[in-house]
């Protein structure tokens, strides 16, 4: 008996065993105060912090791309034509399931309120850590509050009036407390000021060393955003915009203001003003290439030199280019833009993909898929510096006849001799040839030099039956000078030379400037043409008051504020080509109605001879863009779980 | 670091030693011979009864089974005078005084009482015959048994030779075998064909959590995929508990339901040897099939230039013409990859044997098995090793019984499991924009569709150049971006290793005396699963033939020095796994005054597996043991065998959830009513045979609310190697912190709340029997993601909660009629029908007050939702005058049009509804028949499948989409009836073609919707039993012989594949197997 009463005890206390039992997760186990517990995995978390900016270098969910066809497309390839961007480009952004959704990080987009919560947990924990020296703390949260902002920015620059996360909602808050509101720009772009100006105080003017710190941010990156927020502020789209005059939410709060303000210009100059001299102070100028210092090329002549300059300011190594102010440190590869989604995981690699065809063997490496638009061949200023349809000397009615380069020319370093090529591609400002291959042009690369660079071979063979055939231009500009493909010869490949490719430079802070300066003065004066002249000068062109005095047929354009707004801008578009920015200045310029309907144009595909091949042909008609596609709209589902939050306007 | 305690093996080496003292202890009181039988006259010694009159005389004798062996410890009493008797020795002799005009009583448990005349006992062998009855009528239960009479739990019990199909695969023959049991088959590849099961279906939704049954073998855990390599010659007993009652006792880890399984017990008896050898053929059911090359490529080109005319077609009319002609087929090759890579039938061999016998002290059952499976994969001969799949599975089974004393027990299992399978290497496949990683038989099926039929051969023949090649000439298309499906399934092979033991002691012991029904029984046992993959191959050399000035070919090595002619080796993934479980049983059976049945067991159990677990995203968490307590017991009561009641319960505890909710209490109460047994029911006993209401409620958990590994949501996770960011020119990276999961104390286990009402019919003697069971069930707790939180809180991973809810109720019927119309001939006809649906009954959703079909509380689980398809556009007026579909990409005539069911005029997400049939069956019914005549016997069953309804996946047979491995290819279906310009049929089955999956087209909707429900001849055999007469001279005591055969034809309106396969369709098909057999028993 006394056994089964041992038993008995012996059964029940089996189920009692202390709760220990049960206990098997050591206290070591990862867990979010890990993430903080001394400075090397602080760290870690400050390279989350910075591992949600948008990826410049993605083709088809970066929102500049090719969301439109008014500076790159990629309808020649199928499987990019129903990429995200493309999507957009053709007018099927819906509210259903938006494609780029940077709200919610969905269809393309990164999840930058995710990122705005990583920054506000680093924020609320970097005082843990106790190996970590009081400066290094402070330029961190300098570093991540400024991340925060420039989060903040990016969805402002695509969704308008956005929720400001200022602070990290606990888990425990209420469904009530998480039914936020878009807040009005106004509202945001002083937040996101702020929020910059406090990450300037603690951030050093500029990176101490490179080798180790490149795309860390510093002052001027800090100050150039915040002079990027002000010119978007006080923009067209966001000052004075009677089109989103209706848009109010359930606090009957107006989120776009329909008046404008000049103010917002003075506090946009000032900004810039700034962040130049903070620039200058720290040892930024414009980028000249210095033939001697780059191997193969001490024989080039000052053309290909100029041309040089204008192509390795995107692509020159960051110790050798003073003009870079910020530089993405993604790379361009293969399977970005979920291009594997598409079928092809090379196609979402951008650089690969504008990497022109020059020889047969170079289809092996599927390079040079998607094209330039046509609307960038005309944009380019002539050899005068002015406007190709404005220019008195340059032969614009006759732009499509086919004409053979002699030596006379003078284009023997930008067309092949004995050619026969559009007129168009003839008497051309630098940069047009700087940034665009066409049919019978060269591009200069290192494994195609001779004499140390003095000439370039071969040219381009674009025709029907030739190297390839798509009637369209390659965007030259951001291929680096280093990168080579089959050379004839089917062994080789598309070797890629990856670059930090530039989402700031000193260039764009100058044209802002003489934007915003044109936008304050009544009238514009020497010193709105002194910044402008800056950037021409460094293309190889004079200053404009002086191109338009010699060569426009309306001569006194630099010298009202309209006239000069224009010059302004195509000045931007051209300097700006090709490096993803352009969409964002067509978007707060509101010309979006202009440009993104254009249609698509090309050369005669189907031609060999050069009459014949020279003729645009017009193969898909514009989209139609109406004021609600400057900003994006937020997937339906998101507004059936917080009622505050109202659709982007033009989109319910 | 806080060092955690170990598994604490030595408290199962204290019970273990508690036992020893109290078995030793009862040894020595069941030495004595003579003893007082009943408790109430202890006080007669056996000085006392030499006292009693003269007329006594001394009787002696022996006990014997049937077999001749002598019985140790039969009780022999005197009839006429209570209390008193003796038990035999161990050599099963005895010997009493008595008069000899009384009675002896011989009883042994298990064996059915015998009496004598005491004149005539002396001297005699007195031969005691098993009790077959007693042994049918005890039901398989919770830690036990309990008597079929007196069972009120819904539990069916499953004749194990019902479950023997000819397949390697246990699981394969659930569906329709019994009642209360959804199940299907996806997938017929051999080692992963396990069917589905769910008992009473699935009343979960939470996203990961375990919604199968726990499966006991023995009473030991183990994983469907131990179930289903089980032998069914070693099943002694199959049962399935189906509700709370029979489950409550496994508390948190019953609510799916429970299978419990026993092996067979050697018996005293003679050796007795059985041996089954089978072999069989298997075939595809049905294989989708593909358009002819010709059509491939005219279709193609169809489908590029229908959609946008500026577009280059793939095909020159000249190479369509070169092919078509086949002048010569190594430029213009015209491929049948199915031909390259399928066979039509392979052969699979079974052979297993089993040895059972014994003593009264020591039996045996010792079972050794072979099986041998092959895939429906071709093989080249060009290789040394074999591509195909090749199992080889072993089984040793050693189930050893000693009888301590005639009433302590200790039971030795010893189960070992070895398998190796050999195959094509696993790798990833893309569907429905996912990649994951399939087998290499699933891959290779895949992958033959995957190619363009007109591009290349699978190789090419020697040439001069090449004669003294030592490798294979394979073809690929000239720019390698396309997969040659031969040379990726022959150029290696992958193999899996597992070996899984299992050693387990029981110690039972029978108190005796003023104790007796009072038993203890110990249980402990380990377990040891390892598992190893490796595979090796070669890189294959690719050629492609360019046309040479003569106009012949010429092959140019597209890899000369890619390839490789010798084995390369890659490591693959291992995992350990240790499991060691005990228990201890204390239990009481006894009917006093014949009248009073008292059945309590009181039972406690600890588990603890350990050992390394690859774990994709939390690779510590799969190294942390798993471990459950629980204390569990069961009250019943039967009055009478009239009225019955049961009270059970399981308190458990697990280390899944945090500490104030690691614990669990489960009760469940029962009762039942045996109306036939009523005396006002007497008359009508003849007919109405057996008539039992009887009904239950209880409460049992589900701890598994996440998938297996997934645990300590009471914790945070982080992953110290997220995605960071690189600093410097020279881009140095290093990681970055990403939150896995934030953490919530309050989660815990799912609860079923689930009554039971049963009804018992047995009808003419019990030829007819019936059994009926109405359940319901209501699921609470169930985890689900949060759907309140704004994207713009900007949590990295949706917390889940327990919020949850889910209604389940179905009704079951089981039918058996068996009649024996003369001794030669003999039949047996039954049948069972399973109906299980499940609703969500709460769960969080966001406001669909505007659209509220979109809500899902009120519907089904594991429903489908879509669009409702209406037709194929017309033309683009009709496309203008439609609503705008907002579904992705561009449309036009010939894309699926939708209806616009909010009438907003725009298709979008607020138009999706609920559509058809749940993906899970709702019925499942079986029926079959088995009768002989003399030695031939005949059997067959039917197999039915209802209420079901799967997707065609469009994406997945989107023809002529280009993706990494190559291109899809046409089904045949597609190209006979599609929408094109020229026979603009709306209604056709596949939309206007197009190289892409149209996003438009392959969204969820009415129009790939297709009805699951089929009808099978699931089985049937036929077999010949040779005479005794001529078997008796062989000494060989039975010998059989049998055809038999699976899945042999199906009904169902679906055409395409297999329907039970549901929208796997295009994986490895159920397989058509027939068989030959043979079965000896010396």
């Amino acid at each position: 008996m006394k056994n089964i009463i041992k038993i008995t005890v012996a059964i029940f206390f089996l189920g009692m065993i202390s709760c220990d039992y049960l206990d098997v997760v050591p206290n070591d186990a990862p867990d979010l105060h890990h993430a903080f517990s001394n400075r090397s995995v602080a760290e870690k978390f400050l390279r989350t912090c910075y591992s949600h900016l948008p990826d410049i270098t993605d083709p088809f969910f970066y929102p500049t791309w090719f969301t439109s066809r008014d500076e790159v497309i990629c309808d020649g390839d199928s499987r990019s034509n129903r990429s995200a961007a493309a999507m957009i480009a053709d007018g099927a952004q819906n509210t259903n399931d938006p494609y780029q959704n940077y709200w919610t990080g969905i269809n393309g987009g990164k999840p930058l309120y995710v990122a705005i919560r990583d920054c506000n947990i680093f924020l609320n924990n970097i005082h843990i850590p106790q190996d970590i020296q009081e400066e290094e703390r402070s330029r961190w949260i300098g570093e991540v509050k400024f991340l925060k902002a420039y989060y903040h920015f990016f969805l402002l620059q695509l969704y308008g009036p956005i929720v400001i996360a200022d602070e990290e909602e606990p888990l425990s808050a209420t469904p009530e407390e998480l039914q936020v509101y878009r807040e009005p720009v106004d509202v945001c772009v002083d937040y996101i000021a702020n929020l910059l100006d406090e990450a300037i105080l603690l951030l050093p003017p500029s990176l101490p060393d490179i080798n180790t710190e490149l795309g860390r941010i510093d002052q001027i990156i800090a100050m150039s955003v915040k002079a990027k927020l002000l010119t978007l502020a006080a923009s067209p789209l966001f000052n004075g915009n009677t089109d989103y005059r209706e848009w109010v939410d359930n606090r009957g709060l107006q989120l776009i203001s329909d008046t404008y303000d000049r103010s917002k210009w003075e506090r946009a100059a000032e900004a810039i003003k700034i962040a130049i001299e903070t620039a200058h102070n720290n040892g930024k100028q414009l980028y000249k290439f210095n033939k001697y210092a780059t191997a193969g090329a001490y024989n080039m002549n000052d053309t290909l030199v100029q041309i040089m300059t204008i192509r390795k300011t995107i692509t020159e190594e960051p110790e050798r280019n003073p003009e870079v102010i910020w530089v993405s440190m993604d790379i361009s590869a293969d399977g970005k833009g979920n291009a594997a989604g598409l079928g092809y995981h090379i196609l979402g690699n951008l650089l690969k993909q504008f990497f022109p065809y020059m020889y047969v063997e170079d289809y092996q490496s599927y390079v040079g898929l998607h094209q330039a638009s046509w609307h960038m061949v005309e944009l380019f200023y002539s050899n005068n510096g002015v406007p190709i349809n404005e220019d008195k000397d340059y032969n614009y009615a006759n732009r499509f006849n086919v004409r053979r380069a002699t030596p006379g020319d003078n284009h023997q370093s930008y067309i092949a001799t004995g050619e026969t090529t559009a007129e168009i591609h003839y008497n051309r400002e630098p940069r047009f040839y700087a940034s665009l291959a066409f049919d019978r042009g060269f591009v200069e690369l290192a494994s195609a030099t001779e004499d140390g660079g003095a000439t370039f071979s071969p040219f381009m063979r674009w025709r029907n039956g030739e190297v390839h055939t798509h009637g369209k231009y390659q965007a030259k500009k951001v291929t680096p000078y280093e990168s080579s493909a089959s050379q004839g010869n089917p062994d080789y490949r598309y070797t890629p030379r990856n670059y930090f490719f530039p989402m700031i430079r000193l260039a764009d802070l100058y044209l802002l400037y003489s934007e915003a300066l044109n936008e304050v003065k009544e009238e514009p004066d020497a010193e709105v043409h002194y910044w402008i002249n800056l950037v021409r000068e460094k293309a190889g062109l004079k200053g404009v008051a002086e191109s338009w005095e010699e060569h426009s047929n309306t001569p006194d354009k630099p010298w009202n504020k309209i006239g000069m707004r224009d010059i302004i801008q195509q000045e931007r578009l051209i300097e700006l080509a090709f490096e993803a920015q352009r969409s964002w200045d067509v978007r707060r310029w509101k010309l979006a109605e202009r440009y993104w309907s254009l249609p698509s144009v090309r050369w005669s595909v189907s031609e060999k001879e050069a009459e014949a091949f020279y003729v645009p042909v017009t193969y898909k008609e514009g989209r139609s863009v109406t004021f609600r596609d400057y900003l994006q709209p937020i997937r339906n589902y998101d507004l059936r779980i917080n009622s505050n939050l109202v659709q982007t306007y033009g989109w319910q | 670091m806080k060092v955690k305690k170990r598994f604490n093996l030595s408290f199962i080496i204290i019970f273990m030693m508690i036992f020893s003292v109290l078995f030793a202890n009862k040894s020595n009181a069941s030495e004595s011979k003579e003893w007082n039988v009943s408790g109430k006259n202890r006080s007669i010694s056996t000085e006392m009864v030499r006292d009693v009159t003269q007329q006594r005389v001394k009787i002696s004798g022996l006990v014997v089974d049937q077999d001749g062996f002598s019985m140790p410890g039969v009780t022999v009493a005197i009839k006429e005078r209570a209390g008193i008797g003796t038990i035999t020795d161990t050599e099963g002799k005895y010997s009493i005084e008595c008069s000899p005009n009384e009675t002896l009583v011989y009883s042994f448990i298990g064996y059915t009482t015998k009496e004598e005349r005491a004149s005539r006992a002396n001297n005699v062998a007195i031969v005691m015959e098993e009790d077959v009855i007693a042994l049918e009528e005890v039901v398989v239960s919770a830690f036990g048994t309990q008597k079929k009479e007196s069972m009120i739990s819904s539990i069916s019990a499953v004749k194990p030779s019902d479950l023997r199909v000819p397949a390697s695969n246990l699981t394969s023959a659930f569906a329709g075998r019994m009642s209360g049991v959804i199940a299907y088959q996806r997938s017929g590849e051999p080692g992963l064909d396990n069917a589905e099961f769910f008992i009473r279906g699935i009343t979960s939704f939470s996203a990961y959590g375990k919604k199968d049954p726990l499966i006991l073998i023995d009473g030991i855990e183990m994983t469907t995929g131990d179930l289903s390599r089980l032998n069914v010659d070693d099943i002694e007993s199959f049962s399935v508990m189906k509700d709370a009652n029979a489950a409550a006792l496994y508390g948190a880890r019953g609510a799916n339901g429970v299978i419990l399984v026993s092996t067979k017990e050697g018996k005293a008896d003679l050796l007795s040897i059985n041996i089954r050898a089978e072999i069989n053929s298997s075939s595809n059911t049905e294989l989708t099939e593909m358009a002819d090359p010709i059509t491939h490529m005219r279709l193609h080109n169809e489908a590029v230039r229908t959609r946008d005319a500026l577009v280059a077609l793939p095909y020159s009319s000249s190479k369509i013409r070169e092919t078509e002609m086949g002048s010569n087929p190594i430029l213009y090759p015209s491929v049948n990859w199915y031909d390259y890579m399928i066979k039509s039938r392979t052969f699979n061999q079974r052979v297993n044997m089993n040895i059972t016998g014994g003593g009264k002290a020591v039996q045996y059952y010792l079972a050794a098995a072979y099986a041998h499976d092959t895939g429906i994969l071709k093989e080249s001969k060009d290789n040394l090793f074999n591509n195909n799949i090749d199992i080889n599975k072993i089984q040793v089974r050693s189930n050893v019984t000693i009888k301590l004393t005639p009433v302590t027990t200790a039971i030795i299992r010893a189960y070992g499991q070895f398998d190796t399978t050999t195959g094509p290497q696993s790798g990833n496949w893309t569907s429905s924009g996912k990649t994951s990683s399939v087998s290499g038989a699933v891959l290779a099926f895949h992958q033959s569709r995957n190619t363009p039929p007109t591009l290349f051969l699978p190789y090419y023949p020697k040439d001069e150049e090449r004669e003294a090649a030592n490798h294979i000439l394979f073809g690929r298309d000239l720019e390698q971006t396309m997969v040659n499906p031969v040379a990726r399934l022959v150029s290696g092979y992958q193999e899996n290793d597992r070996s899984m033991m299992l050693i387990q002691m029981e110690l039972e012991h029978k108190f005796q005396r003023k104790l007796e029904g009072l038993f203890v029984k110990g249980v402990f046992n380990v377990k040891r699963d390892a598992t190893f993959s490796l595979s090796r191959g070669y890189t294959p050399f690719y050629y492609f033939p360019a046309t040479t000035i003569d106009g012949t070919y010429q092959l140019i090595p597209l890899n000369p020095d890619g390839g490789t002619e010798y084995l390369g080796y890659t490591g693959g993934g291992r995992d350990i796994t240790s499991a060691i479980y005990g228990e201890v049983r204390l239990g009481y059976n006894k009917k006093i005054d014949d009248i009073h049945d008292i059945n309590a067991l009181l039972v406690g159990t600890i588990r603890n597996e350990g050992g390394y677990v690859t774990v994709a995203n939390n690779p510590l968490y799969g190294t942390l043991p798993r471990r459950n307590l629980s204390t569990a017991g069961r009250l019943a009561y039967g009055y009478d065998s009239r009225y019955l009641a049961e009270f059970n319960f399981g308190y458990n505890g697990t280390e899944r959830f945090a500490k104030n909710n690691r614990f669990g209490f489960f009760p469940s109460i029962g009762a039942g009513w045996i109306l036939s047994n009523e005396s006002f029911m007497e008359g009508t006993k003849d007919i109405l045979s057996n008539l039992k209401l009887k009904a239950t409620y209880g409460l049992v958990g589900n701890d598994q609310i996440g998938d297996r590994y997934d645990r300590f949501f009471y914790l945070s996770q982080v992953s110290m190697n997220g995605t960071g960011y690189p600093f410097g020119t020279n881009r140095a990276g290093r990681s970055g912190v990403t939150i896995i999961r934030y953490a919530n104390e309050s989660i815990t286990w799912e609860i079923a709340k689930k009554s039971n009402f049963g009804l018992e019919l047995g009808l003419f003697d019990n030829e007819l029997t019936i059994l009926t069971d109405f359940f319901k069930e209501t699921r609470k707790n169930i985890l689900q993601e949060r759907t309140d939180i704004p994207s713009t809180v900007g949590l990295r991973s949706i917390p889940d909660a327990n919020v949850g809810i889910a209604k389940g109720k179905g009704f079951e019927v089981e039918l058996k009629w068996q009649k024996n119309f003369s001794p030669d001939f003999w039949t047996v006809i039954n049948g069972n029908f399973t109906y299980a649906s499940a609703k969500y009954d709460k769960l969080e959703e966001p406001d669909y007050s505007d659209a509220p079909w979109k809500y899902r509380v009120g519907t089904k689980l594991n429903q489908h939702r879509g669009y409702i398809a209406e037709r194929f556009f017309i033309d683009e007026e009709d496309v203008n005058n439609s609503p705008k579909q907002e579904l992705g990409g561009r449309y036009g005539a010939g894309d699926i049009k939708y209806k616009d069911i909010n009438g907003d005029g725009v298709i979008n997400s607020d138009d999706i509804v609920p559509i058809g049939y749940p993906s899970v069956p709702e019925v499942i019914w079986g029926s079959g028949f088995s009768m002989g005549y003399k030695g031939f016997d005949l059997s067959a069953f039917f197999q039915g499948s209802a209420r079901s309804s799967f997707f065609i996946n469009a994406s997945d047979i989107s023809p002529f989409v280009r993706n990494n491995s190559g291109e899809r290819g046409l089904l045949k279906y597609i190209a006979d009836d599609h929408w094109s310009e020229t026979n603009r049929n709306i209604y056709a089955f596949w939309p206007r073609l197009a190289d892409i999956a149209v996003p438009n087209n392959v969204v969820s909707s009415t129009h790939w919707l297709r009805d699951g429900s089929f009808v099978r001849l699931k089985s049937a055999e036929f077999g010949y039993t040779l005479p005794d007469r001529f078997t008796k001279k062989i000494n060989v005591s039975m010998f059989r012989v049998y055809v038999s055969g699976t899945n042999l034809f199906h009904w169902s309106k679906f055409k395409m594949w297999d329907p039970e396969m549901g929208s796997n369709g295009l994986g490895y098909p159920v397989q058509r197997v027939f068989n030959l057999g043979v079965n000896i028993n010396f």
